[in-house]
């Protein structure tokens, strides 16, 4: 009896108002933001940075080519490969400016695998830290820092940090500030440096990196003194497909040329000395509107949604 | 004819739609209007603030659901504004001994142990039974647990399968146990009455250097106490020896620094037990646990620097509770022994305290220690059967001569 009561109050009237769907939106795409690469932003892997300073190497999430934000591909051919913590530099070498120079002596030489070049262990009075290792340095040297710049240039070893404008003409350099106060910037591949070419007007250093390019810095960049260790590795070849894949790479797309010289170098005439400016310390936030489309009237306004 | 067909033929709506994707978000111009309103005195508010409504959530406090977790910062009622560096059971120093006798102003004035130490022969029987401890220990115990995993740094992608078996604490505990229970078998009876052995005890012994809180802490799995205390080892003047030379480094490199804590002396056993001498201390070093903070090795030397500052701080908690707090030059020295081991290698060292003065020129602390002595080659299953290679009596002389040194 109580079912056929159901059945009745379900034929009433009561719900003549059906939902209709106004307009058909599945199968039509999501628009997502997706990010441009060559903007400083990796796509290999993020790492989880604590607010203090610490040598214990840091756990890293790989993303496979991915943005983290929206989750979508940005870079084919990233992927899979060893799980490598990661060793954190101190890119910033500050010493005194004026007065004996602040000296360090490397504890370890260790191999990372999230970089190409080896990485030191320094310490110095109660602090411990990473630089980049040079060509020959060894455990138990010492190493200065200095942000002093005499008249007289000063005669580096090597690990040696010492700003542009206090060292002599020709020295070979690497990790070098793009501004002061920025970090060691340029130069941080494995068995690269760069040389210290000229001086140029307004206290600036002309120095010439490895891609044959010349760029113009404030004299008072710091600059790490020497070569790059693990010169070997670009002359060292992967060996398989395997290890390539072990080193995080998948494969390639197959769209690049041999023959046609699409791809090969280019007869141009090398760009002229780039003068670096630091840029203005504060940035004005973007504003989103908060309307999601254009107010305008068109024939298909029905279709906006 | 119609016109929509021409005019639908360009869809403008979608032009639209892109066009907004990059219209619809602007960076406005900076006019340098804030700092002129700054400069006159009138402050520049965000009007966000205002369109959108503050909403407050208000806290509700439920009792007695779970304990309240304290927050790790300057509201910990233990909270103090100087750090206090701290060494505990899983640090290492990063220079190794060196730093270690720094920190606890010691000396070495000859290698090895001193004379005092003589290593007894001991019998067939003896090393028969110390081999079935050892393989007891190793082999023949019941307990099956996951291992630590195993990594060819040649083949990294190469996973291993996961092998079962004693875990390092365990076996360290059985061997010890078992080792110490046939040695006082074995042992004159009046001086088995005059050792007790005690298990999990702490010491802590904190001081100050160069302006630093140093604690260190130590956790004895196993004790030695004894009825009278040691002999002094020598009476040598050590003014002429010097500490190393650390240079660029400070000798407090790698401590633990901590902001919450409270600093205690502690000596494990009470003032008037008939055994309150400590003996010997035997110290556990498992390498899945003792790791440098940069997780790499550690190095032989600070294993060594391991058992000098564990046994510091034993020998130096009991002169504080023994003397009072004040006393820089102790009366008598206090000797300790301590052998520090993994289960397979052991580490042998005496230390003979003679001030708790850290900065003292005129007095040091003497420190005699021992390489790492092996007490097998191998000790595992070979082809199915359990097998006991390379067993080293030398180590367990060692032992014995600890035990019956008074």
């Amino acid at each position: 009896m109580s079912q056929l009561a159901r059945s009745f109050q379900r034929l009433s009237l009561n719900n003549t108002f059906i939902d209709i769907q106004k307009v058909f939106i599945r199968g039509k795409a999501k628009y997502v933001e997706k990010p441009t690469t060559g903007h400083g932003v990796a796509f290999r892997r993020i790492i989880h940075f604590p607010e203090k300073y610490t040598v214990k190497p840091l756990n890293v999430t790989n993303l496979g080519g991915r943005d983290p934000q929206s989750g979508r591909l940005v870079v084919k051919g990233i992927g899979g490969g060893i799980k490598h913590k990661y060793h954190w530099i101190d890119w910033k070498r500050v010493g005194p400016k004026e007065g004996p120079p602040l000296v360090e002596r490397v504890i370890k030489i260790i191999k990372d695998g999230c970089r190409t070049s080896n990485v030191a262990l320094v310490a110095s009075a109660d602090k411990l830290k990473y630089i980049l290792a040079t060509e020959n340095m060894k455990v138990g040297d010492l190493i200065k820092t200095s942000c002093h710049i005499p008249r007289i240039p000063v005669r580096a070893n090597e690990g040696d940090a010492y700003p542009l404008g206090a060292l002599p003409l020709g020295t070979q350099i690497h990790c070098v500030e793009k501004y002061p106060g920025l970090g060691g910037f340029l130069v941080h591949s494995a068995g690269t440096y760069a040389t210290i070419l000229r001086k140029a007007p307004n206290n600036h250093i002309v120095i010439m990196t490895p891609s044959k390019k010349e760029f113009s810095l404030p004299e008072e960049c710091m600059c790490t003194v020497g070569r790059l260790s693990n010169i070997e590795h670009s002359s060292t070849p992967i060996g398989s497909a395997q290890k390539n894949r072990e080193l995080g790479n998948r494969p390639r797309s197959g769209l690049w040329q041999r023959k046609t010289g699409r791809h090969g170098r280019k007869i141009r005439r090398p760009p002229p000395t780039k003068t670096i400016v630091a840029p203005n310390a504060e940035k004005i936030d973007e504003i989103i509107f908060s309307s999601d489309r254009y107010f305008v009237r068109t024939l298909r306004s029905q279709f906006h949604y | 004819m119609r016109k929509t067909p021409c005019l639908f033929r360009q869809h403008i709506g979608w032009h639209f739609q892109n066009h907004w994707k990059v219209q619809g978000r602007r960076r406005p111009l900076d006019t340098g209007i804030e700092n002129i309103l700054n400069e006159k005195g009138i402050q520049v508010e965000n009007p966000r603030e205002f369109l959108k409504e503050k909403v407050i959530h208000e806290r509700v406090e439920v009792v007695g659901y779970k304990n309240k977790v304290t927050p790790q910062d300057k509201t910990h009622p233990n909270w103090h504004d100087q750090p206090l560096l701290t060494f505990k059971d899983n640090n290492v120093l990063l220079e190794g001994l060196p730093q270690a006798k720094m920190l606890t102003n010691s000396v070495e004035i000859k290698e090895g142990l001193p004379e005092t130490v003589q290593l007894p022969e001991i019998t067939k029987e003896l090393n028969r039974r110390i081999k079935k401890v050892i393989l007891g220990s190793k082999i023949f115990d019941a307990e099956q647990v996951k291992l630590p995993k195993v990594k060819d740094p040649e083949r990294p992608a190469w996973n291993f399968p996961r092998s079962y078996g004693i875990s390092q604490n365990r076996a360290y505990n059985l061997l010890f146990s078992k080792l110490l229970s046939v040695i006082e078998s074995s042992s004159d009876l009046e001086l088995v009455k005059q050792r007790y052995l005690t298990n999990n005890v702490n010491f802590s012994y904190s001081f100050e250097k160069n302006g630093d809180l140093v604690q260190f802490q130590l956790t004895g799995d196993f004790v030695l106490l004894s009825k009278t205390p040691l002999n002094p080892v020598t009476t040598q003047s050590t003014k002429e020896f010097d500490l190393p030379d650390l240079y660029p480094i400070k000798p407090t490199i790698t401590l633990n620094e901590e902001n919450i804590y409270v600093v205690e002396d502690t000596y494990p056993v009470k003032k008037g037990s008939p055994v309150y001498h400590p003996h010997t201390i035997f110290i556990n070093f498992d390498k899945e646990v003792v790791k440098n903070l940069f997780e790499e090795e550690v190095t032989q030397s600070q294993i060594y620097a391991r058992n000098l500052i564990k046994t510091f701080t034993a020998a130096a908690s009991y002169a504080k509770a023994l003397y009072g707090s004040n006393v820089k030059n102790l009366p008598t020295p206090v000797t300790l022994q301590a052998i520090q081991t993994d289960g397979k290698t052991f580490h042998f060292g005496i230390l003979q305290l003679n001030t708790l003065d850290v900065d003292s020129k005129e007095t040091k602390n003497v420190w005699y220690q021992t390489p790492g002595l092996p007490l097998f080659e191998k000790c595992g299953y070979d082809l199915g059967k359990p097998v006991l290679a390379g067993y080293n009596k030398d180590v367990v002389r060692h032992i014995l001569a600890f035990y019956n040194s008074k």
